[in-house]
């Protein structure tokens, strides 16, 4: 992949003096593909509806759930994303925003951000989750093998796991309705949102967008785009109107977290020299040592290795 | 190589105490892995969404990967850097090695939800992975160490066949490939052997770099980007400690002398390593500056103890001669080293670990507790089985060679149960620490005015509205623009510059004078599509705007229905009852989904026939007045006569004392929710339905209640059409626009207005106290209503703040049917004729008396403030004139309360002469079959429990019934000269307006006087005034002495409204 540059963490690993130099190699990580979709969710908008859970659960063929999406209760909790439900809207005390007043309460819609640079999909060990050109992470069960390092690995603690499944468990989230999406349509939760909360478009346009929301209402918005940033970028982003903090978002600064990972990793098995070079190494001190110190056997260990 | 001199088998029976205890972990182990593989992981562990890793991962993988290090590390130690010397520890190390890797491949399986998948790494490579180079790497290393291990099962063959042992037979055939396979081994071990070494390498670290993909969750104590050389370090740290561990507890359980020859200057290295791990974890915690992070709580405290106990106090015993060189002493140090590392994987993978969200922290379940030492247990054992069948230990001759067999099982037992014992004491000192630690998550945790259309549907088809869910929306247009003193723009808030432009230009007000606005749909006609992200759909620009608006202005309605009508489904497939289902059985069935409708409906007036009744005068915080407590002078009271009376009551047999209000299935869902039309309660029922309707048909087509539904009772109060209310009546089942506007021209239906929720019905009868919110037409109207621009339309506000809309705007009542409007009880029994009036309604009847009906009825008119005064059971009756029942008690001075039409129906009704008290009658089955006053006196009284005198008498009375229904089209109300017959003109008070204004005000002028032609006289001195408010001013003008005391009251008033909402 053109976006690794890793040279500095193979020595920083081996030789133990570079907590500074990984993670710097940002610009590698840009420019990225123009093309690629993502949602704008304007948090000021949501009322807390629930239909997007709705259609999200008609759309995934999720089990019904044990009262009806209309039902407000719900709100008693604070509710995660889980194996049947893989979007949730959790509602917080206070207005959305400054000038939004008289409204009592906020509402957060939570899914999948589909992270321009997943940690899931680094941590994956077999490449059952990918990040496809179009934005969607999207998971392929047949190659799963049931680690759970992606539900370690999730800064958003996204990915859900069906624990009570013994034959076939899948990791659960939110697919971005990759289908849909793959045709240029919107995503069920979008199309059902009667406030059009969410918008579904090219992630540069929502952008744009969301700053010129910014830009016309500062008194409504944070001046702050969640998910422009936050973990190298998310294909979904958010308009608030408070601090994330208060509204349940893990506040997160803009270092890629797999960065640091594949660097080393890639730093530890560039070309599989650096595990060569161990090998050589190695293998030199123990003919030198065996040399000096039991000459019968040092025919047989040049024979040996000459053998490799 | 030719180690075979080295090692032999261990000369000791297999089968002791400890073995069996071993067996028994293994066992229950078993069982429980069992059950993770029929039922899944989630039934046996601990493990969630938040906590995807648990101890299998800490403990068996992590913990189990470190404490094998022994392997490479002696491997090293004596084939890379030729220290022969301590040749004789490494196949003991290495079978540790093998034995660990080989249960931590097997832990994973257990762990791994598709553990059958384990193999899919080697197929889909996932360079990125750092647990695919994990993966990778512990499987080669497996088989590495199987290879460097193979010459110890090469030569085990060899010996048991030549020592004739008793597996000698079985594998006596395998002795000679055995031996030329151990040939060709030997010379290429050194291969295997690095392999292993830099195999080892780079998994151990990558298991370091396991968590670093997860930096915001990962304590910053641990999270450091040297984590893998940390790994590794205490990997290499770890390794001489674990050999002198197991060799130790070896040496003691099989009697053996520790072999502190070869342990002593083993443990000379570990000062070293560990130094070099400790210098390293220092170095990062004051460079990476993660000191700072330490708190006072669990993580910090762990962290110490990790490092403190773990590796400081090892590193100080290491190079203590006298520590070193005693096996005791040997086994503390190392102990602590092995303590610290383990202890170090598990903060790393658990302590520190705090994923955000978790509700509940993570501690292992039984089930992960015992798989973890099932596996534990199986390493010993097998450990044990090796060393019992090949040549794995030193051949070193046991230390008490005489010692008989008896006195030697005895020892070997109490040796292996120590060795257990000490094994099971650290397991459990682990355990504990573990348990120490509540391991906790983050606990932190909205033009022109009279040429504009007035009432918008918004239901546009282009849209793909919720029309299986919500109704459309009437739109009172109009109304906005005037809230908005006509500034078009809050809406339109662009405008096309061609047919067919969908983007337009953004106007402002001023442009309002030229740009004529464009409808919505012109531009939001389909949802944001991703070619146009800034133009939301129409439903989507109506909900932005609207909510928005109402938020922020916190007015209007701000719920999905009180904007939309929710359609309710089709409830044909729901209905699942036999065709002779009793009433019950349908409220049952209905019960069974809409669960906490019926604990709703039990607490409504509509049930109870009772409620609060805070509009009453000494009883506004009272909640048991209703129908059984005041009385009416229609037929009087439901008292004694409930069987036909209560034929209205929303539940199914209210016949007697007994009926049981709190019994849910009694109530009549069918009366309100029949769309049917063929529901009919039978007239002396009780409630129960008349015989021979089809429930079931009435039950699956149920749904909104229709004016109907509600009219069944509500025009026929009283016992017939139209008697009671005088503005409800069977003609508003399908009015004429001209009858009602809102129902007529819009369709209303009466919920519309009477806003219900929880089957709590908003709205309020002047003769019934019970009140469950109320409305008013203010709530759409607001108190301004009028819209439009010209003077009349200020003048018409202004007469809102002293006249109820109603006042104006229903100038008759009775219009679609004749309402009753006296009716003499004392000409009852009498044998008149029972003839009929104009309207075909009797004037008379044996039964009842005599009655006078009117239709077109023009309104009484009275101050009203909501609040009632209610003559109430038992209650004096005035001595000589007209008690009456139910007072407004609105007055002149009163700024809340307003003129308000009324009817006021007369009647001549029954009292006790001596008692002075309205007397309630037995008419139902009593005096209607046997027209004896006294006797149905006396039974009536009876049965609401009031004293009869025995003498009666008639007195007379009325009510008040207030209008509320059948509102005119605006063509039709009062207008000015009806009410105010004055010579004077707009002009006479505006003489100071400009010529322009002036002109217009005389055409509304000369529009007055043509009206006047109809003229009708306001009571105006009746209702406290001097006379007509044109010439001698308003109300608070009149009573000037009032106003200063007013505008104390006023500000108090406020309050107490506002309390009151």
């Amino acid at each position: 992949m053109k976006r690794r540059n890793v040279f500095s963490v193979a020595g920083t690993l081996l030789f133990g003096s570079g907590k500074a130099k990984a993670g710097e190699n940002k610009e590698n990580y840009l420019p990225r593909n123009n093309d690629e979709y993502g949602c704008l969710v304007d948090t000021t908008l949501c009322v807390g509806c629930r239909e997007c859970e709705k259609a999200c659960n008609q759309a995934n063929d999720l089990p019904p759930k044990p009262t009806e999406f209309s039902d407000r209760s719900v709100f008693e909790n604070n509710r995660r994303p889980n194996s049947n439900h893989f979007t949730v809207v959790n509602r917080y005390p206070g207005p959305p925003s400054l000038s939004q007043k008289e409204r009592k309460e906020t509402f957060i819609k939570t899914q999948c951000m589909h992270c321009l640079e997943p940690a899931c999909v680094s941590a994956c060990i077999v490449g059952a989750l990918q990040k496809t050109p179009e934005g969607p992470v999207t998971y392929n069960a047949d190659r799963c093998i049931g680690c759970r390092y992606c539900l370690v690995a999730c800064p958003f603690q996204i990915p859900a796991y069906e624990y009570n499944d013994p034959i076939a468990p899948r990791v659960r989230k939110c697919n971005f309705c990759f289908e849909r999406v793959k045709e240029g349509r919107r995503p069920a939760c979008v199309e059902a949102c009667p406030r059009e909360a969410i918008v579904f478009g090219k992630r540069e346009e929502l952008i744009e967008l969301a700053r010129k929301k910014i830009h016309a209402k500062p008194a409504r918005y944070n001046d702050h785009i969640y998910g422009e940033k936050e973990v190298g970028g998310t294909s979904w982003l958010y308009l608030t109107g408070q601090p994330v903090e208060e509204l349940g978002m893990p506040a997160l600064d803009e270092k890629v977290p797999p960065q640091l990972t594949e660097s080393i990793q890639h730093g530890v098995f560039k070309y599989g020299l650096p595990p060569l070079a161990l090998y050589g190494l190695l293998g030199g001190i123990m003919w030198f040592t065996n040399r000096k110190n039991d000459a019968v056997n040092e025919d047989q260990k040049i024979q040996s290795e000459g053998q490799e | 190589m030719n180690d075979t001199s080295l090692h032999a088998p261990l000369n000791r029976p297999f089968f002791t105490a400890g073995v069996f205890v071993l067996i028994a972990f293994m066992v229950i182990g078993a069982c429980f892995a069992a059950a993770r593989f029929v039922f899944g992981l989630g039934a046996i562990t601990n493990l969630d969404n938040q906590h995807p890793w648990g101890i299998w991962i800490a403990i068996d993988v992590a913990s189990g990967v470190a404490l094998a290090a022994g392997g490479f590390t002696t491997a090293a130690l004596v084939y890379v850097f030729n220290r022969r010397h301590f040749h004789r520890v490494v196949r003991p190390a290495l079978l540790t090695a093998f034995l660990g890797y080989l249960f931590v491949s097997i832990g994973l399986l257990a762990d791994l939800g598709r553990y059958y998948s384990i193999w899919h790494p080697m197929i889909f490579w996932q360079g990125d992975s750092v647990l695919f180079e994990v993966g990778i790497c512990v499987m080669t290393y497996l088989t590495v160490l199987s290879i460097e291990f193979l010459p110890a099962v090469l030569e085990g063959v060899r010996q048991h066949v030549d020592r004739g042992s008793i597996w000698a037979p079985f594998v006596e055939s395998m002795k000679k490939p055995a031996g030329i396979l151990h040939q060709k081994l030997e010379k290429v071990m050194p291969a295997f052997i690095l392999a292993g070494v830099v195999l080892s390498c780079m998994h151990q670290s990558s298991l370091g770099a396991l968590l670093l993909i997860a930096p915001s969750k990962l304590n910053p104590l641990w999270f450091t980007p040297i984590l893998p050389l940390l790994f590794l370090a205490s990997a290499v740290m770890v390794g001489f400690p674990m050999v002198i561990f197991e060799s130790l507890i070896a040496s003691h359980s099989f009697r053996q002398k520790p072999e502190l020859d070869v342990l002593s200057p083993l443990a000379r290295f570990i000062p070293y390593l560990l130094g070099v791990y400790f210098i390293l974890k220092m170095g990062d915690l004051f460079v990476c500056q993660a000191w700072s992070s330490m708190r006072f709580d669990m993580d910090s405290v762990s962290f110490i103890v990790e490092i403190v106990m773990g590796a400081a106090v090892p590193l100080i015993l290491f190079t203590i001669p006298k520590i070193y060189k005693s096996a005791t002493g040997l086994f503390i140090a190392s102990s602590l080293v092995i303590f610290g590392v383990v202890l170090n994987r598990i903060n790393v993978f658990l302590v520190g670990y705090h994923p955000p969200y978790a509700k509940t922290s993570y501690s292992p379940s039984i089930g992960e507790i015992a798989i973890t030492a099932g596996l534990i247990s199986a390493i010993v054992f097998f450990y044990r089985l090796f060393v019992t069948l090949f040549p794995v230990l030193p051949a070193i001759q046991p230390s008490k060679e005489g010692s008989k067999i008896t006195d030697h099982s005895n020892l070997q037992r109490t040796g292996a149960v120590s060795s257990c014992v000490k094994s099971i004491a650290i397991f459990t000192f682990l355990l504990a620490i573990h348990f120490a630690h509540p391991f906790s998550a983050f606990s932190d945790q909205a033009y022109k005015m009279d040429s504009m259309p007035s009432l918008l549907l918004l239901d546009r088809s282009s849209e793909k509205w919720e029309t299986d869910r919500f109704g459309t929306v009437r739109f009172m247009h109009k109304k906005h623009a005037s809230l908005e003193s006509g500034d078009c723009t809050v809406c339109h808030h662009r405008a096309s510059a061609t047919e067919n432009d969908r983007v337009g230009n953004p106007i402002s007000r001023n442009d309002l004078s030229h740009i004529e606005p464009v409808v919505c749909h012109a531009c939001h006609s389909s949802p944001a599509q991703p070619d146009a992200i800034t133009r939301p759909g129409l439903k989507g620009a109506f909900h932005q705007r609207c909510i928005d608006c109402h938020a922020e202005r916190n007015s209007g309605p701000q719920t999905c229905t009180s904007c939309h009508r929710r359609n309710i489904p089709g409830h044909q497939s729901f209905i699942q009852l036999s065709d002779d289902a009793a009433p019950q059985e349908i409220t049952m069935e209905c019960l069974s989904c809409h669960s906490s409708v019926g604990q709703s409906i039990l607490r409504s007036a509509h049930w109870n026939w009772e409620g609060l009744s805070p509009d009453t005068r000494g009883y506004e915080h009272h909640n048991d007045l209703g129908k059984k407590q005041v009385l009416n002078n229609y037929c009087i009271h439901v008292g004694s006569n409930l069987e036909r009376c209560t034929m209205c009551h929303i539940g199914y047999g209210w016949k007697d004392d007994s009926f049981d209000f709190s019994d849910a299935r009694n109530i009549d869902c069918l009366v309100c929710h029949d769309t049917t039309g063929t529901y009919k309660k039978a007239p002396p029922g009780a409630g129960y339905p008349v015989e021979g309707i089809d429930l079931i048909a009435v039950a699956k087509n149920v749904g909104h209640p229709r004016r109907d539904n509600c009219g069944a009772c509500h025009f026929y109060g009283g016992g017939g059409d139209g008697v009671k209310h005088g503005d409800m009546d069977s003609s508003l089942s399908q009015p004429a626009p001209e009858l009602d506007v809102h129902m007529g021209k819009y369709g209303f239906l009466c919920q519309d207005c009477h806003v219900t929720e929880d089957h709590l019905i908003a709205g309020a009868c002047q003769a019934i106290p019970a009140r469950e919110g109320r409305i008013s037409c203010e709530d759409c109207h607001t108190a301004n209503p009028h819209t439009g621009s010209n003077m009349l339309n200020h003048h018409l506000n202004v007469h809102s703040e002293a006249l109820a809309c109603q006042t104006c705007h229903i100038p008759q009542f009775a219009r679609g049917n004749p309402t009753k409007m006296e009716w003499d009880w004392s000409q009852a029994g009498l044998d008149h004729p029972e003839e009929t009036d104009a309207y075909g309604k009797p004037r008379f009847a044996k039964k009842k008396g005599s009655f006078v009906w009117e239709k077109d009825v023009s309104p009484a008119f009275a101050w009203d403030n909501d609040k009632n005064e209610r003559y109430v059971l038992g209650g004096r009756i005035v001595d000589n004139g007209v008690t009456i029942l139910n007072r407004p008690l609105g007055e002149i001075e009163d700024p809340t309360a307003k003129i308000a039409p009324f009817k006021i129906h007369k009647a001549t009704q029954i009292s006790d002469t001596v008692y002075k008290y309205l007397i309630v009658p037995n008419l139902w089955k009593g005096y209607w079959k046997h027209y004896d006053w006294d006797r149905a006196s006396k039974d009536g009284m009876k049965s609401v429990g009031l004293d009869y005198s025995g003498q009666y008498e008639f007195v007379q009375t009325s009510m008040y019934w207030k209008i509320n229904h059948q509102v005119a089209p605006k063509e039709k109300t009062l207008s000015c000269y009806q009410c105010h017959d004055s010579s004077s003109t707009c002009v006479s008070c505006h003489h100071s307006r400009s010529n322009e204004s002036q002109e217009r005000m005389r055409s509304v002028d000369e529009d007055l006087h043509r009206q006047a032609a109809q003229g009708i006289d306001f009571p105006f001195e009746k209702l406290g005034y001097h006379g007509d408010p044109i010439d001698y001013g308003s109300r608070f003008k009149i009573h000037q002495q009032l106003q200063a005391s007013l505008r104390n009251t006023h500000e108090n008033i406020g309050k107490i409204i506002k309390k009151g909402q």
